[in-house]
């Protein structure tokens, strides 16, 4: 397998050509790289404090092909083969449209495919290996001031050795969505989907899920709007396996020009509505608000300070909260350097959650002080090579010592581009 | 919307039982007394139980280890009593039901988190196939390479989601979407390749154009108006390089500048327009009308060979206006019929 996938890259290497502005022919992109992932999870686990690591190191090699745009018959695919200390991945991702005469897509069809294959001594708790696919036809019989897409997609996850933790399942749904016939500029969408989802070995938990979904995407000069909307009614095949259910998603981010920058708000909603709550599963309204300004070029340096809200309203459940937060970020696109850094620090108080000298035992929540850290850069050294940077740290800071936990992520990747 | 707060069965008995345990029984008491002891155990069985239950209803990994140690810290505290060290046996008592506590919440948070997680796995997708359909249209390198490092990303996201990490996969799918806006805030800027080789195509257009009314004029148009040309070609070579770097901001702002420069040169010609400049412009087309044509042609392009058409429209009607002494509206359709021209051969690559 290693060897097939080296001589597919050096194949693709060989007949890759750099694309020159404004070409319009066949390409293939290859790209190996070679670095370390690192998975951090500090948090107390009944006697101890618990720290759990994982550090991987490894190697990828990639290759991205499309064809010319101008063309009836387009495509794209993208192969990717890693191998790590942890476990060996591979990916296999394929687009194909039928544009007549290169004008409008009239079909479409995707495949998607990840394999994993988990080292006998790998440090992740789930380690059975897998494959995991969909595979989605789409339609577009009517165009006009918008365009009917029609959809067909198949999706599994396969299990080499299933477990309650680890089960394989299937699933097939069908979508009709209207949305804007151009893809360029701004656009919106809005349909219907239905799903069946059935897992062989636990029939219990199968479901089938009907959802609305729609999207609008606007951008004007220095102003940008974007909703995004999703409601879903889950049911349950056991009820008193897990309750059947509504969900409702919002998502709206807007910008608005204002002096030399722009305000920025960014607002999230989603509900949860359970038919019959239980242990696991509550009613919830959880909303999170940003609210803030940015300034400067994106050429250069883009600045932007928010104001950060999230509130849970779970009733008089101990889960209830209200969280606030400052956020300072720093964003460039600049060549060689391209990145973002930001850094929120707030506090989170939860109502129902204090505990009392005679309730000691109850089910409580700590209120805590939390910091975020997130940096994202790609150092472009040459035309060829780029060194990728990726950090996160979330340390939570507990009124109650042993609930303090730190979460983080970093990653540090040397990137040949041939 | 506010959230109905049924509670049920399984949650009252959680929480009944734990307040009322450490309400009924003191706990100096409890360490002292065998029989109280034994009750506060049996309780603490009960609600380890109840909290198993709880905990099973999910796939939260951690939480079910929690509740692993709950149960053998509960095991514990029942040999060790036996053995009647009643204070040990009472303080592991204590922290079995800690645990059972801790894997509870963490299940019902988790439950939170792995449809969150989800949701923005599975929207990812969608967006990602939206803004990849546009880079590839636009054919737009940079955004194109935003998307492939947010793929990366997203495929790190998911193998945590796999892992049943789900507030790691929400911090990790976070930034793929934010590699994703990132893209599609330089397609909308930038417009990609294709806008940029049109912007490139009609500044110098207009620069040429410039260029020919000022040759038109006696003392060819004034120094002043040759020195802002000037500037005008080398805004747009640097335009050129940014392009060919891969930065169509900075492009598209160099050619703004040459085009603002082209402008205030042909401001000082602009009042005497000569019809031999227009006609020079004319024959200019008709050269690259040829070019373009059997380009056109050659490619099949039915979408090409209509906007052709519409640009010898305009030049014809250019024709007529020149004819007619009417030079201001002969340049304005012919500019549109150049737009048309370079439009025409884009679509016939």
């Amino acid at each position: 397998m290693v060897l097939g996938a080296t001589a597919f890259l050096l194949l693709a290497m060989a007949t890759s050509a750099q694309a020159q502005f404004g070409d319009d022919r066949a390409r293939w992109r290859p790209k190996i790289s070679a670095g370390v992932d690192a998975y951090l999870h500090n948090y107390y686990l009944a006697i101890a404090d618990t720290t759990e690591a994982i550090a991987e190191f490894n190697v990828a090699a990639e290759i991205d092909g499309q064809s010319r745009r101008t063309t009836s018959h387009q495509w794209r695919l993208r192969g990717e083969f890693s191998s790590g200390t942890e476990l060996t991945r591979q990916l296999f991702d394929g687009s194909y449209r039928w544009r007549p005469d290169a004008g409008v897509p009239r079909i479409r069809a995707d495949l998607i495919w990840y394999g994993r294959q988990y080292r006998p001594d790998s440090e992740y708790s789930r380690s059975s290996d897998n494959n995991e696919g969909r595979g989605e036809v789409r339609a577009y019989p009517w165009y006009g001031k918008a365009v009917l897409d029609l959809r067909l997609s198949s999706r599994y996850l396969d299990f080499r050795t299933p477990s309650t933790l680890e089960q394989s399942y299937h699933e097939e749904s069908a979508a009709a969505f209207l949305r804007s016939p151009g893809v360029l500029g701004s656009s919106w969408r809005a349909g219907l989907r239905g799903t069946q989802r059935a897992y062989p070995d636990s029939a219990a938990i199968d479901r089938d899920i009907l959802a609305f979904e729609g999207d609008l995407d606007f951008y004007g000069e220095r102003r940008n709007l974007w909703v995004y909307h999703r409601s879903d009614r889950r049911l349950a095949a056991d009820e008193t396996v897990r309750p059947s259910a509504w969900s409702h998603w919002t998502d709206v981010r807007l910008l608005l020009p204002a002096g030399a920058g722009q305000v920025v708000t960014n607002l999230n909603n989603e509900v949860w509505r359970y038919d019959e709550e239980t242990g696991a599963y509550f009613d919830s309204w959880r909303t999170d608000v940003e609210f803030g300004y940015q300034w400067g070029d994106m050429l250069g340096a883009l600045w932007r300070t928010l104001l950060t809200g999230d509130h849970l309203d779970a009733g008089d459940l101990p889960e209830t909260y209200t969280q606030f937060g400052l956020q300072g970020s720093l964003e460039s696109y600049a060549y060689p350097f391209t990145g973002i850094i930001a850094i929120e620090y707030g506090h989170r108080w939860y109502e129902n959650g204090a505990a009392s000298d005679t309730d000691e035992y109850a089910l409580t929540y700590t209120d805590f002080s939390y910091l975020e850290i997130w940096a994202m850069a790609t150092w472009s050294m040459t035309e060829h090579f780029a060194l990728d940077l990726i950090v996160n740290y979330q340390p939570e800071n507990h009124t109650e010592q042993d609930d303090d936990l730190a979460l983080g992520f970093g990653t540090l990747r040397l990137v040949w581009r041939p | 919307m506010q959230p109905t707060h049924l509670h049920s069965t399984l949650t009252a008995a959680i929480l009944g039982l734990v307040v009322l345990a450490g309400v009924m029984l003191p706990q100096p008491t409890l360490a002292q007394n065998g029989e109280a002891l034994q009750q506060y155990i049996e309780q603490t069985g009960e609600i380890i139980r109840a909290a198993a239950d709880v905990v099973r209803e999910t796939d939260n990994e951690r939480a079910r280890r929690i509740m692993q140690e709950a149960v053998q810290l509960h095991e514990r505290s029942i040999e060790i009593a036996m053995e009647g060290h009643l204070n040990q046996a009472f303080k592991l008592s204590q922290r079995a039901r800690a645990a059972a506590e801790h894997a509870v919440r963490l299940a019902r948070e988790g439950q939170g988190q792995q449809g969150r997680a989800s949701q923005r796995l599975e929207r990812y997708r969608e967006f990602r196939d939206q803004i990849l359909d546009r880079a590839r249209e636009a054919d737009d390198r940079r955004a194109l390479r935003f998307i492939r490092e947010s793929e990366d990303q997203a495929i790190r996201a998911r193998d945590q989601y796999r892992q049943g990490n789900y507030t790691m996969a929400i911090n990790l799918i976070e930034p793929a979407e934010a590699l994703l806006a990132r893209a599609a805030r330089l397609l909308f800027e930038g417009g990609g390749a294709e806008r940029l080789a049109r912007e490139i195509e009609r500044t110098r257009a207009l620069i040429e154009t410039t260029a020919d009314r000022l040759a038109a004029q006696a003392g060819g148009g004034g120094e002043s108006a040759r020195d802002l040309l000037e500037s005008a070609r080398e805004a747009l070579r640097r335009g050129e390089e940014f392009a060919h770097g891969g930065q169509p901001l900075r492009c598209l702002h160099s050619l703004r500048l040459a085009r603002r420069l082209a402008g205030q040169a042909g401001e000082a010609v602009r009042e005497s327009i000569s019809p031999e400049a227009v006609a020079q412009q004319l024959e200019r087309w008709d050269e690259r009308y040829e070019v373009v044509a059997e380009r056109v042609i050659a490619s099949g392009s039915a979408p090409a060979r209509s906007v052709l058409e519409r640009s010898r429209h305009h030049r014809d009607r250019a024709e007529q206006h020149l004819v007619g002494n009417d030079l201001e509206p002969a340049l304005r359709q012919l500019r549109a019929a150049f737009d048309l021209l370079n439009e025409a051969s884009d679509l016939a690559r």
